[in-house]
């Protein structure tokens, strides 16, 4: 299930085996788990916000995890857990119905009188940055690490990004000179662009590909004539923004109409987890990249 | 002429009992809804356990008292609030789409709100807790954007509706297009904590938010309630008003501020509850009387009512997760609108 997501995404073989090496990772610092108390305590964590969970997953510590929010939809199996709604519109009573003893959270997490609340009932809140950088990423191991007792997991889960990401850099053929682009929204009423500050930018910087949008800063409306003037090679789109349309309905759309006639309908519809969320597959979103433009 | 004296004065009977029976009735059923209100929630915890069994938890104790108890009385309290206000604008704009948003109440509110998120996200507030900043924003909106109002439509210590309603659009107007230069400039988190706001919500309030808010509204109700035949002559014209010694400018600036201040307090901590303030005094005209000192009561019980039945289903219809409470509110009570307008017009 792992390398299986919806079928309209484009999988290669070499994202698959990153993601089946980080389970096997996480299946071997998994063996040693159940004889590791967790800090002495009964950990029963609500996780909330995809990153946060998908790093729990990761370090192989998924067995505290007891409820989980709306974005968390990675790995699959996570999907079979109680749901207590978004991260940044939670319900106390509905988090403290779950058992949870704990809550791992992305920041955003809120409203923040809910988070007061939850507090003063004894919940203990645990609230993890998510900087849109590597070293950010590293950190956010570290911490969730630390908090779970899986600081040599951590490592090895650091360790094994970063050279996955050495790896795809080293043999990427990519220069500055190829433009890219993702596109939060494409709608008739117009485009959405990630700029700097955001995952996508980060993922086309590393490979030391040019952001088209890279002037905007965050998610930002801008104009569709940016795409004519300085057609990307390449346009990412996350699925949830085009749920039911295939990418020649995309291209028909007035707002990509120009650009698919100059330039093709180079689109691509990705998991909006893995290209809007700082995961440990990083890695993995970058191959995926890389690969659609060879 | 005895005999229709007798035939009107009978109806007058009945239509005084059929009013009395329904004040008593949703009266009495705000305790049943308090009850279920306290009783249904994610947490497998009810009213009874906590009263009669003795093997309950400090935290079933705390979810009682900490989350719901407060919850349901904030509910009842804001409805109340915003109920009354929206009747208090029909009556004085003679506008039957007042509501609290036709001042720019609200709109000021949600300007404010997200001008507040944006500086959370990012210098900040030096002097202020997190958790206060964005109610304490809300609320100065509300205030300045009723003090505009007066600024724009005043005009030596003259008050005309007309005015006001003309002054009302321009805030909302400019409040809205301020609203959208700030969607624009956010990042994508922070839009998201201001769309969220702009839907309401009653997730976290505790007595902290619930204690000011009763405070503000109970003495706005009493405050209107002592101006409810002046408020009446009001609504039959300001030169009918004045003839019978009404100082109709002063009382239009007081009930603008208690309604204004009412509708500050109630959105500033839950953010925007839509359709209670527009639509359930209409409702309590038609069910009962346009005339204030039965219609301010009724429409407070009828909006508290509605709102904590509308929290209900907020947090029990997808447990444990919770919906936006401005879409149960319109979701419960437009079908019964559209029930009572068909019924004015006969239609079975």
């Amino acid at each position: 299930m792992l390398c299986n997501n919806k079928n309209h995404f484009h999988h290669e073989q070499g994202k698959c085996d990153m993601t089946i090496r980080k389970v096997l990772i996480s299946l071997m610092v998994c063996a040693g788990f159940y004889s590791i108390p967790v800090l002495g305590q009964q950990y029963k964590i609500a996780s909330a916000g995809g990153s946060i969970t998908e790093t729990i997953y990761a370090l192989g510590r998924e067995s505290v995890i007891v409820a989980v929010d709306s974005s968390s939809q990675y790995p699959a199996s996570v999907t079979t857990l109680p749901q207590f709604g978004y991260f940044r519109q939670i319900s106390p009573e509905g988090i403290i119905s779950t058992g949870a003893t704990h809550v791992f959270a992305a920041k955003g997490f809120g409203p923040e009188s809910a988070v007061e609340q939850l507090s003063s009932l004894g919940m203990n809140v645990e609230i993890f940055d998510v900087p849109r950088t590597v070293p950010g990423l590293h950190t956010m191991i570290r911490q969730i690490g630390a908090k779970l007792d899986a600081a040599t997991e951590s490592e090895a889960l650091i360790a094994s990004i970063d050279k996955d990401i050495a790896t795809i850099v080293k043999k990427s053929t990519q220069s500055r000179q190829t433009t890219v682009a993702f596109l939060m929204s494409v709608t008739d009423h117009g485009l959405r662009a990630a700029g700097q500050d955001t995952v996508p930018h980060l993922i086309f910087d590393t490979l030391e590909l040019t952001n088209v949008f890279a002037e905007v800063n965050g998610f930002k409306s801008v104009s569709p004539e940016t795409l004519v003037v300085t057609p990307p090679e390449l346009i990412i789109i996350p699925s949830h923004q085009v749920e039911g349309l295939s990418t020649s309905d995309i291209c028909s759309l007035q707002a990509m109409k120009l650009y698919a006639s100059a330039k093709g309908c180079n689109v691509l519809i990705v998991d909006p987890l893995m290209f809007l969320g700082m995961t440990p597959r990083l890695a993995d979103a970058m191959q995926i990249v890389l690969n659609e433009l060879k | 002429m005895s005999t229709t004296a007798t035939r009107i004065s009978r109806q007058i009977t009945k239509h005084e009992l059929k009013q009395r029976t329904l004040l008593i009735a949703s009266l009495l059923s705000l305790p049943v809804i308090a009850i279920v209100a306290i009783s249904v929630g994610p947490a497998s915890v009810n009213l009874l356990d906590v009263m009669f069994q003795k093997s309950i938890t400090e935290l079933q104790v705390n979810i009682i008292t900490d989350i719901r108890v407060p919850r349901m009385m904030m509910t009842m309290v804001t409805g109340a609030g915003l109920a009354v206000s929206g009747v208090i604008l029909q009556s004085m704009f003679k506008n039957p789409l007042a509501d609290p948003g036709i001042v720019g109440v609200s709109a000021g509110s949600a300007l404010f709100a997200a001008i507040g998120f944006w500086i959370n996200a990012s210098i900040g507030f030096a002097f202020i807790p997190y958790s206060l900043s964005i109610p304490l924003m809300a609320f100065f909106g509300a205030v300045f954007s009723i003090a505009l109002l007066f600024a724009i439509a005043g005009e030596s210590g003259q008050l005309q509706t007309n005015l006001l309603v003309l002054a009302g659009v321009a805030i909302n107007t400019l409040a809205t297009m301020l609203l959208g230069i700030i969607i624009l400039l956010v990042d994508d988190s922070t839009l998201r904590q201001i769309t969220f706001w702009n839907l309401g919500s009653y997730a976290g309030i505790g007595f902290t938010q619930f204690a000011p808010t009763l405070l503000v509204v109970v003495i706005g109700f009493f405050f209107l309630w002592r101006q409810r035949r002046a408020l009446t002559l009001l609504s039959l014209g300001e030169k009918q008003a004045r003839t019978q010694g009404i100082k109709t400018e002063k009382l239009k600036l007081w009930s603008l501020i208690a309604t204004a201040a009412i509708v500050a307090v109630c959105v500033c901590f839950t953010g925007i509850v839509g359709f209670v303030g527009l639509v359930v005094p209409h409702i309590c005209r038609m069910l009962l009387t346009s005339k204030l000192s039965i219609l301010l009561p009724f429409a407070a019980v009828v909006g508290g009512g509605l709102v904590a039945l509308a929290d209900i289903a907020a947090r029990t219809i997808n447990m444990p997760e919770e919906l936006p409470i401005g879409l149960l509110t319109s979701l419960l009570g437009v079908p019964f609108f559209i029930w009572l307008i068909r019924k004015q017009r006969g239609i079975r």
